[in-house]
């Protein structure tokens, strides 16, 4: 289908890559949502054309960002990114191939944990599952709050909340028992280059803490990644379905919840329904 | 061949009808009777086989029999998972130069060693 005539999709901002890599990478071309986009590098800022129309451009938690169509504010913030306490990285943008609805339905997915990621993110020995509590706020976004799962690497229980406020991407919070009002950040920010085909911006915005090592920890949240990438390309429905083609359980309450949500937003583009 | 297919990604077992028999994150059997469809399969050249019909693959161009899509070379299919091992691909850690893991060190070094030949190349 074309994205033009999904308007939940077409009217949102996206990210092309952090202004680092672009310049970099000296990249003059790149996709998004079906249409090719021409770059310029100008000294002090990233501009971007499609078809010779010139297109919005914003940077924004380390990413350049645009919209093909007309989005009724700036892309998404998280204002504690700017923090001064705070290391902040892109930990990768890399191309994946399903549609990048996918992500989110994994990023959100708690059971996958003991399997994808053992005794990493999960072991053998918790595989039972507390589901957590969605709300929508009044922006629209859908947050999962109260998301439990075993952490093997600290040996306790951990809580997660996730927000979606767009239906491209999703920001992790990680709860930090020492410090309950603050939040360590991951988020994924996708690009989607067609229906079945995205390139993950993953996003780092953590307390600063005297062990931390920046290749270290970039090299470790790469090695997650690459986990899900597996099997995010091996679903036999690249898109998400959105119609029963997949069969969930009452237990995967976030996964149906992102879903329902999808729906009631009229989201198709990338999904099968 | 084993008793039970498990998942790589929930950890769901299918019995040989294609029923689930256990879901990991509620510790047993859903209440509700799920199957998944259940393929003919071989095992030839090293690969998997699956076919909607009866699967012979050898000698089999332009029959509808196809290696299975996650392509599993034989002796990679796993039958015991050991828990002590950070399975990153399903044929461990070891096997793979796609995805170097291990200690960042050796992964350094591991990829230096690539960035050297592609120089040399």
């Amino acid at each position: 289908m074309n994205a033009r005539e999904d308007a939940a999709v077409w009217n949102r901002w996206y990210p092309l890559g952090s202004p680092t890599d672009i310049r970099r990478r000296k990249a003059t071309k790149t996709w998004l949502l079906g249409h090719d986009i021409d770059l310029e590098i100008h000294k002090t800022w990233i501009s971007a054309s499609s078809d010779s129309r010139p297109l919005p451009v914003t940077e924004r938690l380390g990413y350049v960002w645009t919209s093909l169509g007309t989005p009724d504010g700036p892309p998404q913030q998280l204002l504690e990114y700017y923090e001064v306490d705070r290391l902040v990285m892109n930990i990768w943008s890399t191309p994946i191939k399903c549609s990048g609805l996918r992500i989110v339905d994994n990023v959100i997915d708690n059971a996958h944990f003991p399997f994808l990621h053992p005794n990493i993110l999960g072991d053998d020995d918790h595989l039972d599952l507390v589901p957590g509590e969605a709300s929508v706020d009044t922006a629209g976004a859908l947050w999962l709050k109260s998301q439990k799962a075993w952490l093997p690497l600290t040996n306790s229980v951990a809580e997660y909340t996730y927000r979606i406020s767009d239906p491209y991407s999703v920001v992790l919070f990680i709860h930090r028992p020492s410090t309950p009002d603050r939040y360590d950040y991951l988020g994924i920010f996708t690009q989607p280059l067609d229906e079945e085909n995205f390139v993950a911006h993953k996003l780092l915005a953590w307390i600063r803490e005297d062990w931390m090592d920046e290749r270290q920890l970039k090299a470790d949240q790469q090695s997650i990644s690459v986990q899900d990438k597996y099997v995010l390309e091996r679903h036999v429905h690249k898109k998400l379905p959105l119609n029963g083609a997949e069969t969930s359980i009452k237990v995967d309450s976030s996964s149906l919840n992102y879903r329902e949500w999808l729906r009631s937003n009229h989201v198709t583009y990338g999904a099968m329904i | 061949m084993g008793e039970y297919l498990e998942g790589v990604y929930h950890g769901w077992r299918f019995d040989e009808s294609g029923k689930v028999m256990q879901v990991p994150a509620l510790q047993g059997r859903p209440p509700d009777d799920i199957s998944a469809t259940v393929y003919s399969t071989a095992v030839a050249d090293g690969f998997v086989w699956a076919s909607e019909q009866e699967c012979s693959p050898s000698g089999s161009a332009g029959e509808p029999c196809y290696p299975v899509h996650f392509a599993a070379p034989f002796d990679q299919v796993r039958l015991h998972v050991d828990a002590n091992v950070n399975h990153l691909t399903p044929w461990g850690v070891d096997g793979t130069m796609v995805y170097p893991t291990g200690n960042p060190v050796q992964r350094r070094a591991e990829l230096s060693a690539i960035r050297r030949r592609l120089e040399e190349s």
